[in-house]
């Protein structure tokens, strides 16, 4: 498998009034090209900092960032304003939760693929661009007629498909998507996620799935990343399974545990006792540590285990665990 | 129909007025009734009816027609102290914790008001009272968290203190309206399970909106789905995810994660209609199954099997 993006030890802190925050702790991660990779957490695990971070959307005075980014032979964080502003949507483009809010009123959808079309390919003529908007639109199995209409005209799920279409728009190899269905209705969710499937099978495309939902991911994802305040615990190929064979974290067993199931047997939900931490006042030690059943004395002092290998846990009460070694 | 039933809506219909356009009907004609100590889940999409008829069986809203029975009692018209009454017994907790406690007042504050005004409790027992409260719904030590501000809890935490809240009036009914929705996952399960203990405690009766048949399937013991302002199917819950009858709970649950399928038995998106002029089932225009029937006859709830209703003209004719 090749590397589409490497994240190498990005660590970001949010510049406050009361000093910096650090929101992101030593992130490693690589998607390769053909694959499905989630990213879960809770509200404020850093989830979708990482997915602007990645973007290089934050500017120096917001937040202070290390590490790299590394797109095809490019490092984000150091090439020139120009090549971001070309490799940002032709190389990775992004749907975020709100991204169907983001349409411009005041102008038909036709409209904006034109202008995503020509600010990356001007030389393209009306009639190519118009030709390239009905296969894109018929990709996400919205009829090539709504070009004409205006953002208002469209249901959410419709415009999330319209906006799902213009990232698609400059054929890019990675795809990030924080959050994509949220805000929609059950069947329409299912629906979109089974098209990004289908687009990402086709396409072979690198897709990045940012979700608090992990039942969700987990029926579309070939790895899971787990993220805690900041921290990614685990990558794991083995999604919600949780019988005695499968390794998980703590924290992604409680999570699992804590997930009412829609046919199971499990009829038992616990959740995790207590409240994520304040990210301004953590310690060196393991960010789960005030509600992990399994800790060690060790945990609350000695720092994770950095881990890069294509799955891991990271966790000092379970040093043995196999590693899924296979790409270093 | 249970005898037992602590509230009951027979019939009931509510109608929005709309400028310029067609009112529409946010709940045809539905019957309902939750017994004692019993949780009914009201599932559906967004639009589907399900928030309005929760708020008209506590009565924020006047049904535009049919009748609500709450303990044998007819509360569809009453108003003034009647009504207040009736509030002190039929609760709700709403869905957004962080719009539904108020940012200026302390969680004390919350709950002596309902005690005062609901209960009539004077200020000095309201005040005893509320560290009860607070004790029941785990946030403990009560003196801390009486003088916290809504800002100073996490979502978890704000959302006891809206159940502590609705239990302040001693009701029998609660209706609560997507109260994990907004909560992150490893939270929800703690506060579906205090409502569970407060249910066994205080023979509460329980009508649960959400959207999410896993959860429903968790806390209830009935599932009723709603759709385009009707009631289309309502069973026991086991039942309801396991076999379900009605053409559209089997695309709600082939959507919903942790089916056993990925494809979705549905001819084309879209929203019901749900003008008063609207003829045939609410479900047609998207059903794979549809005849033509379904589009000049609404059809009515049928039993399929004991204690299993659904409103489908295929159980008429034989298979589903």
């Amino acid at each position: 498998m090749n590397v589409a993006m490497a994240v190498e030890h990005l660590d970001v802190a949010y510049r406050t009034p009361n000093g910096l925050v650090s929101v992101l702790r030593d992130i490693s991660l690589t998607l390769y090209h053909d694959e499905i990779l989630g990213v879960v957490g809770e509200s404020g695990s850093g989830k979708s900092t990482l997915a602007q971070t990645i973007m290089r959307l934050f500017k120096p005075d917001v937040a202070s960032i290390t590490g790299r980014v590394v797109v095809g032979e490019q490092d984000l964080y150091t090439v020139s304003p120009r090549t971001l502003r070309e490799v940002r949507w032709r190389d990775v483009a992004m749907v975020f939760q709100s991204s169907m809010n983001a349409l411009n009123p005041v102008i038909s959808i036709q409209a904006h693929f034109t202008d995503t079309l020509l600010a990356h390919l001007p030389h393209l003529t009306a009639k190519e661009i118009e030709e390239r908007t009905r296969n894109l639109l018929q990709q996400v199995r919205l009829s090539p007629a709504i070009a004409r209409n205006y953002p208002h005209e469209l249901s959410g799920g419709m415009r999330q498909r319209v906006v799902i279409a213009l990232a698609l728009a400059l054929d890019p190899e990675v795809l990030i998507m924080d959050e994509p269905t949220t805000a929609l209705d059950v069947v329409v969710q299912r629906s979109i996620l089974n098209e990004i499937a289908a687009i990402q099978r086709q396409r072979r495309l690198a897709v990045l799935l940012i979700s608090h939902d992990f039942s969700l991911v987990s029926s579309l994802a070939q790895r899971i990343a787990v993220m805690y305040a900041g921290q990614l615990m685990e990558i794991t190929e083995h999604g919600m399974n949780s019988d005695a064979s499968v390794a998980h974290h703590p924290y992604t067993e409680g999570l699992i545990a804590a997930i009412p199931q829609l046919l199971g047997n499990r009829v038992r939900i616990d959740g995790i006792p207590g409240d994520p931490p304040d990210l301004a006042e953590l310690g060196t030690g393991c960010p789960f540590y005030d509600r992990c059943p399994k800790r060690l004395a060790m945990c609350e002092t000695t720092p994770l285990p950095p881990r890069s290998t294509k799955t891991f846990i990271r966790c000092h009460a379970m040093p043995d665990i196999e590693e899924g070694n296979h790409e270093g | 129909m249970k005898d037992n039933a602590v509230i009951r809506a027979e019939n009931l219909t509510i109608r929005f007025a709309r400028r310029k356009m067609p009112d529409i009907l946010a709940v045809r004609s539905v019957s309902l009734s939750i017994g004692e100590k019993e949780t009914v889940a009201l599932v559906g999409e967004s639009g589907s009816g399900k928030t309005t008829m929760g708020r008209a069986l506590v009565r924020l809203l006047r049904p535009s027609r049919g009748t609500v029975w709450f303990k044998g009692q007819n509360v569809t018209t009453i108003h003034g102290k009647r009504l207040r009454h009736y509030h002190s017994q039929a609760q709700l907790i709403f869905q957004d914790p962080f719009a539904s406690l108020n940012p200026f007042h302390t969680v004390g504050y919350h709950l002596e008001r309902p005690l005062m005004n609901l209960r009539g409790l004077s200020e000095r027992v309201a005040r005893e009272t509320v560290s009860d409260l607070l004790m029941q719904v785990g946030l403990t030590p009560t003196l801390v968290y009486q003088r916290k501000y809504p800002h100073e809890l996490s979502g978890g935490q704000r959302q006891r203190v809206a159940i502590a809240r609705a239990l302040a009036g001693n009701p029998a009914l609660v209706v609560a309206d997507e109260p994990i929705s907004m909560l992150d996952v490893s939270l929800r399960a703690e506060v579906l399970r205090l409502l569970q203990s407060i249910q066994e405690q205080h023979g509460l009766s329980y009508l649960y909106i959400t959207h999410d048949l896993a959860s429903a399937r968790y806390l209830a013991h009935r599932i009723a789905v709603m759709y385009g302002a009707s009631i289309v199917e309502m069973a026991t819950a086991e039942t309801l995810v396991r076999s379900p009858a009605h053409p559209y709970t089997h695309l709600l649950l082939a959507a919903s994660v942790g089916s056993a399928t990925d494809a979705l038995p549905e001819t084309q998106s879209g929203a019901p209609d749900l003008t008063e002029s609207r003829v045939g089932c609410p479900f047609a225009p998207r059903c794979p199954l549809v005849m033509d029937r379904c589009r000049v006859e609404t059809p009515p709830l049928v039993e399929v099997e004991p204690d299993h209703v659904s409103a489908c003209f295929l159980h008429q004719e034989g298979t589903p």
